[in-house]
């Protein structure tokens, strides 16, 4: 039951996806969540509130091969991503790493954004208030109240959006290509290993999986018990 | 003369708020009446915290808000104390943390106003390292009091301070409100359906009721009408005394 350097390298790239995936999560998921969780009085702005809504929540509804194949007609020569990068004189996005990590934001978007939205829906708006009063302008908000009152929000968002995409696989097969160090993550190794009837390699990796999974949920638990507890979100 | 000019236009809801204020420059001016006429909507628009509302706003020499040339400044560029229903103090912080957050970003800076002044006035020494939650509700206002005051405010805000405390804890904080207003030269507003926190605090009051100004003057042009036997009863009237005198008079109570 040893590791290959194949699945070792595969394991490098799963984590190196899970990690760049992440941060990108983060950062974009963050004013988009916000936005949705600010209540509005204009009908318009509320309608336009659940469009965007709807859009980044597709992903979870759609089947991944459904999102991956679109992906991959985009991300094609032909498609508008593929031309916009061969018109910026950057390599195509599929089959590739890079491929990889815009799939996986996509993927894992709306997870990311609905776990932040459940954190700022919570933050009275009265703190808020209180801080502009007290001379604390949009972005020193954010910083000095928004962020350490969403710590655990923050937490668990990170946790949730990098175990989703350590776990994901039909967006990967559409757009990835297996290409080992590149695009060759865990779940495909599971999936050849088992193609190949190498059941001992795919129960190793497999195994690994599913305890990295359930400690993933298990600090989620904890996260949301501590947060309850200190009154913190 | 030291002026505070507020006027304030907002429709919500198929209500209409249209006040137009006068207040002094300095000392306590009392906003008072019932639940739905427009007082906070008026301290949140001084505050800058209303978005939508249309009006004018100048304190003392500085004009804050003039719809008509579209000039607004924005809250945090408003030298404002705010001191909320709910305290509304940031439960990640420490008392002292809470105190120094205006304080910090504040910048002038007040000898009068230190934070050093502040704890001692409001009686906070022994409660700096505890956080919000494990204070009373006395003690959370005389926070959110203190870290209005130590942002160095030009003007400061009350919304109802005592409306979500206990009588005990009220008869705590007023000495506290009395020593600061008699010490500090900052002019308050102070928002109160209640007319003996009126009555104790204030040298000026505005009456609004159903969105306008219904009287206002200084305190002592202005009289108590007391239908019930407690004066915080919920038939506590205050009306210009002018109006007074044309009632029976016997209810009545007059600031001493």
């Amino acid at each position: 039951m040893s590791l290959s350097p194949a699945d070792i390298q595969a394991i490098w790239v799963t984590i190196k996806l899970g990690v760049v995936t992440t941060i990108l999560l983060l950062v974009i998921a963050t004013p988009i969540a916000w936005w949705l969780s600010r209540p509005s009085c204009k009908s318009s702005l509320t309608i336009l509130r659940d469009l965007i809504s709807s859009i980044i929540s597709l992903p979870m509804v759609l089947p991944p091969t459904v999102l991956g194949f679109y992906l991959l007609v985009m991300m094609g020569p032909e498609g508008p991503l593929g031309q916009m990068m061969g018109a910026l004189n950057l390599p195509l996005l599929v089959f590739s790493f890079n491929g990889l990590v815009v799939g996986s934001v996509i993927f894992s978007l709306p997870l990311v954004v609905q776990t932040l939205k459940n954190t700022f829906v919570a933050i009275e708006q009265s703190h808020m208030d209180a801080a502009a009063t007290l001379g604390a302008s949009d972005f020193d908000r954010f910083i000095s109240l928004i962020l350490p009152l969403s710590r655990h929000g923050y937490l668990s968002a990170a946790v949730l959006g990098f175990a989703h995409t350590i776990g994901e696989f039909g967006v990967i097969l559409m757009i990835g290509g297996s290409i080992p160090g590149q695009t060759k993550v865990i779940s495909m190794v599971i999936y050849e290993h088992v193609e190949a009837l190498e059941y001992a390699n795919a129960h190793t990796l497999a195994a690994m999986m599913l305890v990295f999974a359930f400690i993933c949920l298990f600090i989620i638990q904890l996260v949301n018990k501590d947060g309850l507890r200190k009154g913190g979100r | 003369m030291n002026q505070i000019i507020c006027h304030l236009q907002l429709s919500r809801n198929n209500f209409e708020i249209d006040i137009k204020l006068n207040l002094p420059g300095s000392g306590v001016s009392a906003l008072f009446g019932q639940s739905g006429s427009g007082k906070t909507s008026v301290l949140r628009f001084l505050a800058g915290l209303e978005p939508d509302a249309h009006g004018f706003i100048q304190v003392n020499e500085n004009r804050w808000h003039d719809s008509e040339t579209l000039f607004n400044l924005k809250t945090h560029k408003r030298r404002v104390g705010y001191v909320f229903q709910h305290a509304a103090l940031f439960p990640h912080l420490t008392v002292l943390k809470n105190i120094e957050y205006g304080c910090k970003r504040s910048k002038v800076q007040d000898k009068n106003l230190s934070i050093e002044n502040m704890i001692q006035l409001t009686g906070l020494e022994k409660l700096l390292q505890r956080y919000p939650g494990n204070l009373s509700g006395g003690e959370k206002q005389r926070v959110a009091i203190a870290r209005a005051l130590a942002s160095n405010p030009e003007l400061l805000l009350m919304d109802e301070p005592m409306a979500s405390l206990d009588l005990q804890s009220k008869e705590q904080i007023i000495p506290y409100l009395e020593k600061l207003v008699s010490q500090l030269d900052i002019p308050v507003i102070y928002v109160s359906h209640s007319p003996d926190e009126v009555v104790k605090m204030a040298q000026y009051i505005a009456i609004l009721e159903n969105g306008k100004v219904k009287a206002s003057g200084s305190v002592e042009h202005m009289a108590i009408q007391v239908n019930a036997p407690s004066i915080s009863g919920a038939e506590v009237m205050i009306v210009p005394k002018s109006e007074w005198l044309r009632l029976s008079g016997k209810n009545c109570l007059v600031k001493t």
